[in-house]
């Protein structure tokens, strides 16, 4: 983190700038561009709840709220702007997103190293991404469901149409990644082999395997409907998908790094330090601090937009009744 | 003529609806539509197509920004290029068209972002221009009409909302 210094597009005190063909660079503004974004996108979208909870609260409560509702009344003028705003910043978010994870995948890809070095990866970390955000969300949304009693919020055919999309996701990662498989198996470059060979029989081999298991069998159980609709097995599978795409992300680094070009540079199997698990851990907890703090303090359900599902079904079923 | 407020409060769209619906057929002197602001706690299009057309301009600030971001990314990231001291660069381009698409790219987004999310809070006059009244029952699922105009014609204009159903009327003099 204290390196993001030499990423970010500005000289340095010599006078030197960044690379500006190099993808690290591209990388940092990248998800600069990505963070800015989402926080505006969320913030945005949760104005009209944030009035709410100021029309309700009291004491400094009501003054935080106030704060951030930023004057919102729900005038028509308002309700025209925010619609036109959120539509239009949805759409920037939807190919950032594609352009993000593409350009993480470029970091790897257009380097010269074995095992990184391949021509699919920007799909198919795009598709990696779509996986492992839709497993997080079934994840968290059945352990919200649960702990705020919100089943008549997040209802089971929401839960229906989320595992569908992952488990069509989960395809397309298997394919790109059997794609990725063949590409290299039928190739000329042996270095590439010999490094997909090493993942598959050499120490990483449990590891890639439960990878390929849990990334592309497990999903399997999305596919049926009784499994959909139980969410104890859901809970399961969620978290089992999560720890595949975990995996995977392991299985793209460290093989590269403990079976590389030179075998001088071979090691008996690169592992993680007790430091580096820290920082995952410690990865793990801010999330779940933050998520946990971001749902004690603001709506996490929106309330306008149930506001006019409830209104517009009223409507037409009294047009029915008519 | 002084300028009056007056502010009711409907239990749903269509009382509301109705009330608009009357106050624009009433051709009340010192009374114009354009006057008239609807609080809602979801949007209601056709409750906003009685008052009018009311343009929205936010799509000309994310396309300014928009443009603005890919020529600035792209002017900023050559100039770099172009001026560094020395250019070793082997036959290949001093400022090579296409890497510098995916900074030019990402600032295009950027800004668009940045200046749609500006676009909107103008369309809303934010943060100078509060509304003078306002009720946080409108949060509660209920609907307000407020109507600015003459006071000579604001007896009448209570006398509508009256008439079809208010719960509550609100006033505060300019």
């Amino acid at each position: 983190m204290w390196q993001f210094y030499y990423v970010v597009a500005y000289p340095n005190e010599r006078w030197t700038w960044p690379n500006f063909n190099s993808p690290l660079v591209w990388d940092a503004t990248a998800i600069g561009t990505y963070l800015t974004s989402s926080i505006v996108f969320l913030y945005f979208g949760m104005i009209p709840d944030l009035a709410i909870c100021r029309d309700t609260a009291t004491g400094f409560r009501r003054k935080f709220y106030w704060f951030l509702s930023l004057g919102w009344q729900g005038t028509d003028r308002q309700w025209a702007n925010f619609r036109v705003a959120y539509l239009t910043i949805a759409c920037f978010l939807i190919p950032l997103a594609v352009s993000v994870h593409s350009i993480v995948a470029t970091d790897f890809a257009v380097s010269q190293q074995p095992g990184w070095h391949i021509t699919s990866f920007p799909p198919y970390f795009v598709a990696g991404a779509l996986y492992s955000g839709c497993a997080a969300i079934i994840t968290l949304f059945i352990i919200l469901r649960y702990v705020f009693r919100f089943e008549e919020y997040m209802t089971m055919p929401i839960l229906d149409k989320t595992c569908r999309l992952t488990f069509a996701i989960a395809m397309v990662w298997t394919y790109l990644n059997l794609i990725e498989y063949a590409s290299v198996w039928y190739g000329n470059d042996v270095y590439a082999k010999e490094t997909l060979i090493y993942r598959a029989t050499g120490l990483y081999a449990p590891y890639w395997w439960a990878m390929n298991f849990l990334g592309s069998v497990v999903p399997f159980m999305l596919a049926f409907k009784s499994m959909r609709n139980n969410l104890t097995i859901m809970m399961v599978v969620s978290l089992l998908l999560n720890m595949g795409m975990w995996l995977e992300r392991f299985m793209i680094i460290s093989p590269t790094f403990a079976h590389g070009y030179y075998p001088w540079t071979w090691t008996s199997g690169w592992w993680p330090s007790w430091v580096q698990w820290g920082i995952v851990l410690g990865s793990f907890g801010w999330f779940s601090m933050l998520f946990m703090l971001f749902c004690k303090i603001f709506p996490t359900v929106s309330m306008y937009e149930v506001k006019e599902m409830v209104y517009h079904r009223s409507e037409a079923r009294k047009a029915r009744n008519l | 003529m002084s300028k009056v407020h007056t502010m009711a409060l409907f239990n749903d769209f269509e009382e509301a609806g109705n009330a608009l619906q009357e106050l624009k057929d009433s051709n009340l002197a010192g009374f114009r539509m354009q006057d008239v602001t609807i609080k809602s706690p979801i949007e209601h299009p056709e409750l906003s197509a009685l008052l009018g057309p009311r343009p929205v301009y936010v799509q000309l600030f994310t396309l300014f920004g928009a443009v603005f971001g890919a020529i600035t990314g792209f002017t900023l990231i050559a100039s770099a290029q172009a001026n560094f001291l020395l250019q070793i660069r082997g036959g290949r381009p001093v400022v090579p068209i296409p890497p510098n698409m995916v900074l030019t790219y990402e600032l295009f987004i950027l800004c668009g972002v940045l200046m749609t999310a500006l676009g909107c809070f103008i369309g809303w006059k934010l943060p100078g221009n509060r509304s003078p009244l306002y009720n946080e029952r409108v949060s509660e699922d209920k609907i307000a009409i407020l109507v600015k105009a003459d006071s000579a014609a604001i007896t009448a204009i209570n006398a509508i909302f009256t008439r079809h159903r208010s719960l509550e009327i609100m006033g505060e003099y300019d």
